[in-house]
């Protein structure tokens, strides 16, 4: 609350008051303030500030002896004045504690340095002071490492007096550097999620600082966090009784009670998560400029009653509440809003919302209602940075997504190719990963059936060996994608493939079933490197082979079938991945049933097939509920297949919700798994790149495309880097940037990406691929020469007849795109013939919706009018 | 121990507790001299001289100005650091603006009497032209509680000293001690 100056009448006034009030307790003062204050509330509130002040000044004062008593004082009684310890000085003292007397110290050779020095008062080294002081020293050396902990340099002793030096911290407190620097509230985010990553590396090491305000969080003039003071902070043991594993201690009360955790001012374990609510009031603080409430000096049980008890406003109510409050209260919220370079208005829509409710998980009244730990503040304020929904939101899809949705066409197509990345990001998962390793296993098992009934034994044993070496360094044993491209792969490896493959068809005719698996990790194997033209062969062969050899039914058949699904699929035959996939969710429902990871699999590659290429909606949806809802409760909501459940169901849903207000739950879900990937992204980083397809996605429909162009060629890079040039997922992930390219209006560079692209695609012997025709097609899109256009359109249609078959989704859109090229150029017939067909594709897909037709009889009618 | 002028700061003490006005006056002006001029010597003085440089501005001055044997004849030093702690607050706020000036101009470079105005806003946990600010407006509300700020926290001045220099109740002293560190601490940290 702003002060002003008052008239020195109504000063003297004051005064007489407020040292009439001073002596009293809490209770007397209030009444005796209802009494004087009867009709003067601005002059009762000026009272109760200076009151609070008053008590505070009296448990930290500021206003202690004058400097310059002080520093005659010490040169005259402190002899350490100038006294040198090792390579140190002492200039002055800084501080005194109860143990000890904390110097300003300089470094006196090499480079000049200033340092604190900790000394312990002389007298003081019992045992337990000296057990204690040490502990200090163990604590900050284990977290010297910490660029945002003021670290330990030395330690000595002094006549028997232990000491330590540390850095010197010269910084502003965190809210003073903000409010001077005029930081806005995302850099103010991003400085306290530099600080949470301090506390979070303090409690790695199993130490709870206890005493966190903004006096212990100094920045520096780089902008750098620093937390100091760990005077109060302990090593922790993991209490025993606690499953949870948090850190726990019985809690001597700490110093201020206004960011002390409701547990700590009760007396109870103080944890890890006192540290969440401490740093909670901080952030409060840091956005509103308001602070939640403050008990100063009142008494201790006002102070319990206040921190434990007392409702906790949201900080943009905090705010409000200035705004709609006296002059002096709306001054102050101008002043604060200033600050952080907005008006109060805004700044407070600006808290409503996730910040509110960021602000208010850190600072629940009950432990286990605030976050987790302080590292999932850091990642809740990165998840709200990057435009991802929060986890404090939990579930509510009352979600304020207005932002989002913005009817966006474009987002249609984009959706197309963010999923198809998906579902090839999604090869190479843990479930890929385990069942792999499983399915290596049953080979193994099989084998050495096979060892004991064929004479060819030997030959097996050593053929497996051979191919699980050779794929196995490259983790390559699955059908597994989301590894490395074939250009990654040294040649030396891919010809091994071949040498045993030859052989395994050669040599391995008496043992059919263990021939077909080991044709099949062989196919998997040159699938997974995008060399589609070996691994077909393989895989077919291996298909028939269990077809002559097992009934139907066997598990060993849907097993081939889903095989061949996942090669079909990336190549674009998508009809032929649909009948593979039925087949093998037909054996493994039968068999395993639903609630099994085989068929939860098969139902959500079959799922992503029918809904984005097929366009067969209803299905798709049903499909992809069940997958999500298996997940779900299987998996975890947090896990990363339910990650890329989420993401396929959410951007289908965008396809097939486009414009209709169902489409803001598609983007809640895309969100959400977005925030999934993030958090998964250290150990699978093949997830980034998926959580920046999804990233630029959303933004583009946002229609912020820089960033949704930033978020594309980041992906872009990363798959490239992770996984060579020679990868599908490369190939899907490149176009997704190339059309951004094209959608903020560079053709320039799209088209020079297209180009690339098909390069390096025939290079690969893929020029009549799926792949090669989305290119072309979209080449087409970008150029403005009718002829080129054409040219290239009449490409990627004919690589869609042969491909995809004549009655396609993709084949009838791109036929009508070519329709209106040639339209343009006069030739009005032909492109009233193929418009038509087109329509009539559109119309023949079941439950299309109606969209496309729409907008093709748009075209017709515009064509007919001309 | 004299100033430049000749005087010395003993018979200035002597003259001024006799409630010589022009004497007071002067005082300060020495004292005030003196701490600029130890505060420019240390300024000027080449960073690798590691005998002067830690040690702090105003111990300097007190020691050039007055030896502890004067102190003792004195008997009461409440003239001096009065004096003393005017000039302190002066010295200190015109070099705090220098600082900021300097800050302003991109120039970085540290000089000693950055020392001593750090230990003031360490201690005060706020800048200290913010304190000058609301001294003085403090000052523009009741004179006496501004100068009793001046003398209890600039100078160090025992409550009795103080309320004897101001002719006033020692409570009375107390009183407005009190709520002048309320009412300024308030008004430092009104956002804290």
């Amino acid at each position: 609350m702003k002060t002003t100056r008052v008239h020195p009448d109504k000063w003297q006034r004051i005064t007489e008051l407020f040292l009439a009030a001073v002596d009293l307790d809490v209770a007397d003062r209030r009444s005796m303030l209802d009494e004087a204050c009867r009709d003067d509330p601005a002059m009762r509130h000026e009272l109760e500030q200076i009151l609070a002040s008053h008590d505070a000044e009296q448990v930290e004062p500021i206003f202690q002896a004058s400097p310059l008593q002080t520093f005659v004082e010490q040169r005259g009684t402190d002899e350490l004045i100038g006294h040198q310890l090792g390579t140190y000085e002492i200039v002055r003292s800084l501080a005194e504690g109860g143990m000890s007397r904390v110097y300003l110290g300089r470094r006196t050779s090499g480079y000049e340095q200033e340092v604190a020095i900790k000394l312990l008062r002389p007298g003081l080294d019992t045992a337990d002071v000296l057990g204690r002081f040490h502990q200090e020293i163990e604590l900050l050396a284990a977290l010297y490492e910490h660029p945002s902990i003021a670290g330990l340099y030395d330690a000595g002793a002094l006549d028997g007096r232990p000491y330590f030096v540390m850095e010197y911290v010269r910084g502003q407190w965190i809210t003073k550097y903000c409010d001077a620097n005029q930081l806005a509230l995302r850099e103010r985010l991003k400085l306290f999620a530099g600080v949470c990553g301090a506390v979070a590396a303090a409690h790695r090491h199993a130490i709870i600082h206890r005493d966190l305000k903004p006096s212990n969080i100094l920045v520096t003039d780089e902008g750098l966090p620093k937390l100091i003071d760990f005077g109060i902070a302990k090593l922790q043991t993991v209490d025993p009784g606690a499953d949870s594993g948090e850190l726990t201690e019985e809690g001597s009360r700490p110093l201020t009670p206004d960011y002390a955790s409701p547990e700590q001012v009760a007396g109870g374990a103080v944890t890890t998560a006192s540290d969440v609510y401490s740093l909670g009031i901080v952030l409060y603080e840091l956005l509103s400029g308001c602070r939640p409430y403050r008990v100063g000096s009142a008494a201790m049980a006002e102070i319990v009653d206040t921190v434990c008890h007392q409702t906790i406003d949201r900080p943009s109510l905090a705010l409000q509440k200035l705004i709609a409050g006296d002059d002096d209260a709306q001054q102050c919220a101008a002043a604060l809003a200033q600050a952080r370079e907005q008006t109060p208005e805004s700044l407070s829509r600006a808290l409503s919302g996730d910040l509110d409710k960021i602000v208010l998980m850190c600072v629940h009244k009950e432990r286990d209602g605030r976050y987790s730990s302080v590292e999932q503040i850091a990642r809740e304020i990165e998840r709200y940075l990057n435009g991802f929904p929060i986890r404090a939101r939990g579930d509510a899809l009352g979600y304020r997504l207005g932002k989002f949705v913005r009817r966006n066409r474009t987002a249609v197509t984009l959706a197309s190719t963010a999923l198809l990345a998906l579902v090839v990001g999604t090869l190479g998962t843990t479930t890929q990963a385990i069942r792999a390793s499983k399915h290596a296993r049953n080979a193994a098992l099989e084998a050495d059936r096979a060892n004991r009934e064929a004479t060819a034994a030997r030959a097996v044993s050593d053929y497996l060996a051979r191919v699980v070496e050779t794929v196995a360094p490259y983790r390559l044993a699955g059908f597994q994608i989301g590894s490395v491209g074939a250009d990654r792969v040294p040649i030396a490896r891919t010809e091994a493939l071949a040498e045993n493959a030859a052989l395994v068809r050669s040599d391995l005719g008496q043992h059919p079933l263990v021939q077909a698996r080991l044709l099949e990790a062989i196919g998997r194997a040159y699938g997974g490197l995008g060399m589609f033209s070996d691994a077909d062969p393989l895989l077919l062969q291996a298909a028939q082979l269990r077809d002559e050899h097992l009934p139907g039914h066997h598990l060993d058949v849907a097993n081939s079938a889903e095989s061949l699904g996942w090669v079909t699929f990336v190549q674009g035959r998508f009809r032929d991945s649909v009948e593979h996939w039925r087949r093998a969710l037909d054996i493994r429902q039968a068999q395993l049933g639903d609630d099994h990871p085989e068929t939860d699999l098969t139902k959500f590659s079959l799922a992503t097939v029918l809904g984005f290429a097929e366009r067969h909606y209803s299905e798709a949806d049903a499909l992809f509920a069940e997958v999500l809802q298996w997940r779900e409760e299987n998996l975890g909501p947090d896990h990363v297949d339910t990650g890329y459940a989420l993401l396929g169901s959410g951007l289908f849903r965008l396809q097939a919700d486009a414009g209709r207000p169902e489409q803001q739950a598609a983007l809640t879900m895309i969100a959400r798994a977005g925030a999934i990937f993030a958090d998964h992204a250290a150990t699978q980083p093949i997830a980034t790149v998926i959580s920046d397809v999804g990233q630029s996605l959303m933004l583009s429909s946002l229609a912020s495309k820089e960033d949704a162009l930033a978020a594309a060629e980041r992906a872009f890079n990363t798959a490239r880097s992770l996984l060579g040039r020679h990868h599908p997922l490369v190939d899907f992930v490149g176009l997704l940037a190339a059309n951004e390219l094209l959608r903020q209006g560079n053709r320039d560079e799209a088209v020079h990406m297209y180009r690339d692209a098909l390069a390096d695609l025939r290079a690969r012997g893929l020029e009549n691929s799926y792949f090669a025709g989305r290119n072309h097609e979209h080449w087409g899109h970008a150029s403005l020469d009718h002829d080129e256009t054409e040219q290239h359109l009449r490409r990627a249609l004919a690589i869609y007849e042969d491909v995809l078959g004549h009655r396609a989704w993709r084949t009838a859109w791109c036929q009508a795109h070519l329709a209106l090229t040639i339209h343009a150029q006069g030739r009005s017939d032909e492109a009233h013939e193929m418009l038509d067909d087109a329509r009539q594709t559109f119309l023949q897909i079941r439950n299309e919706g109606r969209d496309t037709v729409t907008w093709i009889d748009g075209r017709i009618r515009n064509l007919q009018n001309r | 121990m004299s100033s430049e002028s000749g005087e010395s700061v003993t018979d200035l003490l002597h003259r001024a507790q006799q409630g010589d006005a022009e004497a007071t006056d002067r005082l300060f002006e020495t004292v005030y001299g003196e701490l600029r001029r130890v505060a420019e010597g240390l300024m000027h003085r080449e960073r690798g001289d590691h005998t002067l440089q830690p040690t702090a501005l105003v111990n300097e001055a007190a020691a050039r100005l007055i030896q502890p044997s004067a102190m003792d004849q004195i008997g009461n030093r409440s003239q001096f650091f009065a004096a003393m702690g005017r000039a302190m607050r002066r010295v200190l706020v015109d070099h705090a603006r220098l600082r900021l000036r300097k800050k302003r101009g991109g120039d970085q470079a540290k000089i000693p009497l950055d020392e001593t105005l750090a230990f003031v806003e360490d201690q005060l946990q706020a800048e200290l032209l913010s304190l000058e600010e609301a001294l003085a407006e403090l000052e523009a509300m009741q004179p006496r509680q501004g100068r009793v700020v001046e003398l209890k926290f600039f100078a160090g001045l025992p409550m009795d000293e103080i309320a004897r220099m101001l002719e006033v109740s020692v409570r009375t002293v107390q009183g407005d001690w009190m709520i002048a560190r309320a009412w300024l601490r308030r008004r430092l940290h009104e956002n804290d």
